[in-house]
């Protein structure tokens, strides 16, 4: 009876193990070539890992299927085809080259995006200071980052793993991230772009040029507490100077910027040089009444504004330092203000472009008091101000390396913009078809078996399974 | 123009902290001789539990008694310390022993943290006078009293970088108490290593 059951029930599995057998191979051929009226479509589906060269040998069979086409058609007297590419995800680095030498060679070639993927874009900024933020900004080529149903989360990733998921993202995805390996990548179903990360260590230094005093003292304490490294020489005697750091010739290959903070003699011509290509200066308190640079200054200084007693210890500290009044020019614009005793508020950082570079005025006297003699916040606020206003100085961000430096292949940081860049933008109206709509490409992770070896196996164990039922037929004597 | 400097003697009720009365005054001489820093000709005595101290970023503190600190002159010369000032302590009674070394010790201790010596090639040895060996010996050191020892260095608390406690035992407060007129009989000025602490504070 039992000997009955087994041979059923491997008659019944070789059966249905045939049956997907059939399917499978049915689903393989996909991957291949047909063809419509007058166009030949290469179906490139989702049988191909991401940076492999599976899909070369349709692609090489398809054109030249198109060339012998071609000339049929030409002594025939006919058109051409079009070859229609019909892809299931966003080809690897070599396959997307081949497409782009396909399309260069002259052979219509259109594609139907069934990638489920988006074009991304990401850009990384970081401005020049020491510790300073990523920020991550990602938006889609078809612009919007919608929470939808089965619509696949963007995850952000550096080398140590992910760092971060959104599944409602907006209309453009920000991060801010405090650190990050050397580069990013951002994933939305199958679309990847990774971007470099510029390194906010690599800043140049900053030139102090100030009397010895308590506020060059705690100004360059300050700048050195916020991570900057500083240069500077200060006189003390006719014959001696004490150097902090260890400074040279005025550069902006060195330096960042200037703070210049007394009244004192300064080679006015190096310093517009300095501005004019690029470096940044900031002129704090007597330094704003210096005459040889009164061409690099943002308005015109009037008069000593006193301090007010006791606002040290306010959450207005820096009315209770002196300052001079400043009346900006047209093209310079004010930054930060500060209430003023009169109707209007007092500019407290001005800005102004000079050359290619930025010249920050900052109008107080003796800031080193809102340090020691302000509250217990007053030392952090005093760093977060001389440090605001270098940054402001210094005004650009280091420029941003998008796609990744350290790939093989150029393009391969952003696959889906490479491919749109080598063969163009895909066909409309698969766009209209897939609605958005992004699928999840098992195949993409690389850890699974091409379909068509399913189909051998299951083959094999039908094989065996009707092997076995035939060997227990005829242990039993039957037939 | 730079505010002029203060010379500023820390008083603390504890002890006897006016023990040296001439080392202002010679201190703010040398630095207008041998410098061109902005110096008012008379320092100032600042209480220790004022907070007219966070106007003075370098203090002159010494003594020949025990030292306690009250829990005000401790809130204040913490926030002191912490946000940048520098205190410069004498022994007056150079003692490695005496009762001021140890207590002053304790109270740095208890304030900031411990002290620890102080390199004898740090920057404050050649910012403005070049002092190879270190602190310069005075002619007290070895006067029969105290501990009779020749200090070689001095001890120090440094945050970031920067001294916050300079700690001596060599006795400048003896050394450096006579009259600025009186210079003219030295053959080498023996206030030359104020003049470094000046421009160190005023600098770094």
């Amino acid at each position: 009876m039992s000997r009955h059951f087994f041979e059923r029930f491997c008659r019944a599995v070789a059966f249905i193990a045939m049956l997907t057998a059939l399917i499978i191979s049915w689903r393989a051929s996909a991957n291949g070539v047909t063809n419509d009226a007058g166009r030949l479509v290469v179906a490139i589906a989702d049988s191909l890992a991401v940076d492999s060269l599976e899909g070369m040998p349709v692609l090489r069979s398809a054109v030249v299927k198109y060339a012998s086409g071609r000339a049929e058609a030409a002594r025939a007297g006919q058109g051409g085809d079009t070859l229609v590419l019909s892809l299931g995800m966003v080809p690897s680095t070599p396959l997307r080259a081949a497409l782009g030498s396909v399309r260069a060679s002259g052979i219509p070639l259109v594609w139907r995006d069934e990638t489920g993927a988006r074009g991304l874009a990401a850009t990384v900024s970081r401005a020049a200071a020491p510790g300073a933020p990523i920020d991550l900004r990602v938006a889609t080529a078809r612009g919007v980052l919608r929470d939808a149903p089965g619509e696949a989360p963007l995850v952000l990733r550096d080398a140590g793993g992910v760092l971060d998921s959104l599944t409602n993202a907006g209309d453009v995805a920000a991060w801010r991230l405090g650190s990050a390996t050397e580069q990013l990548e951002v994933q939305h179903g199958r679309a990847r772009v990774r971007v470099a990360v510029p390194d906010s260590t690599r800043v140049r230094r900053l030139l102090v040029l100030a009397q010895p005093g308590w506020e060059g003292k705690f100004v360059v304490a300050a700048l050195e507490e916020a991570g900057w490294l500083v240069d500077g020489t200060m006189r003390v005697s006719p014959t001696g100077a004490v150097t902090i750091g260890s400074p040279q010739a005025l550069d902006t290959a060195r330096y960042s910027a200037v703070i210049v903070l007394d009244s004192m003699a300064v080679d006015a011509a190096l310093l517009t040089r300095f501005v004019n290509r690029g470096g940044g200066v900031v002129l704090g308190g007597d330094a704003l009444r210096i005459a040889s640079l009164a061409a690099l200054r943002q308005g015109r200084v009037s008069v000593l504004r006193g301090a007010i007693a006791g606002a040290l210890l306010t959450d207005a500290p820096r009315r209770g330092l002196e300052a001079w009044e400043l009346e900006p020019t047209p093209d310079a614009v004010v930054l930060e203000t500060d209430r003023g005793d009169h109707a209007h508020a007092e500019p407290a950082l001005v800005a102004r472009r000079v050359g290619a570079g930025r010249v920050i005025a900052m109008p107080y006297h003796e800031t080193w008091r809102w340090r020691l003699q302000g509250t217990d916040e007053g030392m952090a606020s005093h760093r977060a101000w001389w440090h605001g206003a270098v940054v402001a100085a210094i005004g650009a961000t280091v420029p941003v390396r998008v796609a990744g430096v350290s790939e093989s292949h150029p393009g391969s940081g952003a696959p889906y913009a490479d491919l749109v860049a080598r063969v163009g933008a895909p066909a409309a109206d698969s766009v209209a078809e897939q609605g958005g709509s992004t699928r999840v490409d098992e195949r993409a992770r690389g850890n699974d078996i091409p379909l068509p070896l399913y189909g051998w196996v299951l083959l094999g164990t039908a094989l065996l399974l009707l092997v076995a039922e035939w060997t227990s037929r005829r242990l039993r004597g039957a037939r | 123009m730079s505010a002029p400097f203060v010379f500023a003697t820390a008083q603390y009720e504890s002890g006897d902290w006016d023990s040296a009365p001439m080392v202002p005054a010679n201190i703010i001489d040398s630095v207008a001789r041998y410098t061109q820093l902005p110096v008012r000709p008379q320092g100032v005595i600042v209480p220790l539990s004022s907070d007219a101290t966070w106007q003075y970023p370098l203090l002159y503190l010494t003594g020949h008694l025990p030292v306690r600190f009250t829990a005000r002159e401790t809130e204040v010369l913490r926030k002191y310390l912490d946000r940048g000032g520098l205190l410069f302590i004498d022994d007056h009674n150079h003692d490695v022993d005496g009762a001021f070394n140890k207590t002053a010790r304790e109270e740095i201790r208890r304030v900031i943290g411990p002290l620890v010596p102080l390199p004898n090639t740090h920057e404050l040895y050649r910012c403005f006078f070049v002092f190879d060996n270190g602190p310069p010996t005075t002619s007290h050191e070895m006067n029969g009293w105290g501990d009779n020892l020749v200090h070689e260095q001095l001890d120090a608390v440094v945050k970031d970088g920067r001294i916050r406690v300079l700690f001596s035992n060599k006795d400048y407060s003896s050394e450096w108490s006579f009259h600025p007129d009186n210079k003219r009989f030295l053959s080498v000025d023996n206030t030359r290593f104020g003049v470094n602490l000046v421009v160190y504070a005023l600098t770094r």
